[in-house]
């Protein structure tokens, strides 16, 4: 298996790789973009994946990087799969999803991740204020929390209630109100004992389309803003 | 004189609040308690016609509040039953009428006088509520279970528990058994789920309701429909007697009973 990075100064067209059946890595200005092959098996794509994130040369803790399917129809399941095994594990960041393939883009849309071409440099996180407020209650309809800092919040938090914080939101029962964490900008997270949820809202983020249909629905979630995309990991304690 | 100022509220309208009042007002004071039920919803007053007493209104509140007349010449009493009094509100003004402090103060004096002063509140979060929430100790929330009146119940619990009321009851009222083993209805437990305070009782819909609403004769009065059995259930629960929960089946009147009833023909 072999890789190839080039300059920045030597940039080709993606086109040109399209139909090998290797993992090409081209440098861009914003980081790696990643040209995973369409020939390829899953599995097969998923191994080679692999081997990249375990070779630290190849790619560099922290460097930011685009993953291009290019034409393949990426399965719910692989992406889960591909999320926890190689997305997870490695140290670099996911700057953006991309696919010319209508199905996988639209599966990554619906999975909160940012499809778009990375154009600028991506803002450090910001500071999120004051002291950690700690609620041991239940929040019920009607009633908001505004804070500058963390929220932690040792009940429900009913529909109807909303909770704006600058940094972190977390709800120890069940959420099904509104939660706008890091509503000053900055990647924060929202954590629920049990997310029910119709609407979140991360940093500039909106995602309104929630619903019981999701996976993670009714179950204890971490959502957090990484690299401009929602990521929902399963919280299990 | 040890009394007790409980406020009947729900936020959402058309819930049960003023049969509630009625009710219990008259279950109370069929347990030989001094009780006044006390019409807070000024301008849209219901509860002399649910009870029956509509002919015998002279003066309301607000007069007595404006001193225009004695807190007695306000006072209806209901023949029907010892001890029990209707205070009713003003057809003729708005909410504005009457300040917090006015309705405190109103409380205060009912407070020498009954045992029971059970205050039947208007719809909604604004003045109205807040008036008749203001100088209670403690308050019944009833609640249908349906998703929008359990919301609203949610936000009035919310509000009440700002103003330090306490204890804070839910009353599931019109509860469909059928329904809900259908999966149609939400359960009383779905519904002490989101709201998390303790449950007083729960009501069936009963058609006998709406007939005695019509009559102006409390369902108390009698003790034969399911309704009027939940509410007097209620009634004792607030004195602070043990009674059990029944059943769903038997909460709507077709347990054992309603089994034998059937058995020989006869209508529940």
């Amino acid at each position: 298996m072999a890789g190839t990075v080039e300059s920045l100064e030597n940039p080709k067209d993606t086109a040109e790789h399209r139909g090998t059946s290797e993992i090409l890595l081209k440098g861009t200005g914003y980081g790696v973009r990643m040209i995973l092959p369409e020939t390829k098996t899953d599995e097969d794509l998923l191994q080679e994946a692999l081997a990249f994130s375990g070779e630290a040369a190849r790619l560099t803790r922290g460097i930011g990087v685009v993953l291009d399917f290019q034409g393949r129809t990426i399965s719910r399941a692989f992406l889960l799969r591909f999320l926890s095994e190689f997305v997870w594990t490695g140290a670099f960041r996911v700057l953006s999803w991309m696919s010319y393939n209508a199905d996988t883009l639209e599966l990554f849309r619906a999975s909160g991740f940012s499809t778009g071409e990375p154009t600028a440099a991506r803002s450090e996180k910001k500071e999120s204020g004051g002291a950690t407020l700690l609620l041991i209650q239940s929040l019920r309809s009607g009633q908001r929390v505004e804070h500058e800092g963390d929220v932690v919040l040792l009940g429900h938090m009913n529909e109807g209630a909303e909770i704006c914080a600058s940094g972190n939101v977390f709800v120890r029962g069940r959420l099904k109100g509104v939660v706008h964490a890091g509503m000053n900008g900055g990647e924060y997270s929202i954590s629920a004992g049990q997310f029910e949820a119709r609407q979140l809202r991360l940093g500039g983020k909106l995602c309104s389309s929630l619903g019981t249909e999701m996976e993670w629905w009714g179950k204890a979630v971490v959502i957090s803003l990484e690299n401009d995309s929602l990521v929902v990991r399963e919280l299990k304690l | 004189m040890d009394s007790r100022v409980i406020v009947i509220t729900s936020g959402k309208g058309g819930v049960g609040k003023t049969t509630t009042t009625s009710n219990l007002s008259v279950a109370l004071a069929r347990g030989g308690h001094r009780v006044v039920a006390v019409d807070a919803d000024i301008g849209l007053r219901n509860l002399d016609v649910v009870m029956g007493l509509e002919n015998r209104v002279v003066y309301n509140f607000i007069d007595v509040l404006e001193g225009n007349c004695r807190l007695n010449q306000a006072l209806v009493r209901d023949k029907r039953v010892d001890n029990l009094f209707l205070l009713p509100a003003a057809q003729t003004r708005t909410k504005d009428a009457v300040s917090s402090e006015q309705m405190e103060e109103l409380c205060n004096l009912l407070r020498q006088e009954f045992e029971y002063i059970l205050i039947d509140s208007p719809a909604g979060i604004e003045s109205g509520f807040r008036n008749a929430a203001v100088g209670a100790d403690e308050a019944l929330v009833i609640a249908t279970p349906e998703v929008p009146a359990v919301r609203d119940a949610d936000r009035i619990i919310g509000l009440l528990e700002s103003m330090g009321k306490a204890p804070i009851r839910l009353i599931v009222n019109r509860l469909r058994a059928q329904m809900v083993r259908d999966g149609e209805m939400l359960d009383v437990s779905d519904v002490l789920d989101i709201l998390a305070i303790e449950l007083i009782g729960v009501v069936p819909e009963d058609d006998s309701v709406v007939k005695s609403a019509n009559r102006g004769e409390p369902l108390t009065f009698s003790d034969v429909s399911p309704a009027a059995l939940a509410f007097q259930r209620i009634a004792m629960r607030l004195t602070g007697k043990e009674v059990p929960f029944p059943k769903l089946d038997e909460e709507n009147g077709r347990g054992l009973f309603a089994g034998i009833r059937k058995l020989f023909g006869m209508k529940n």
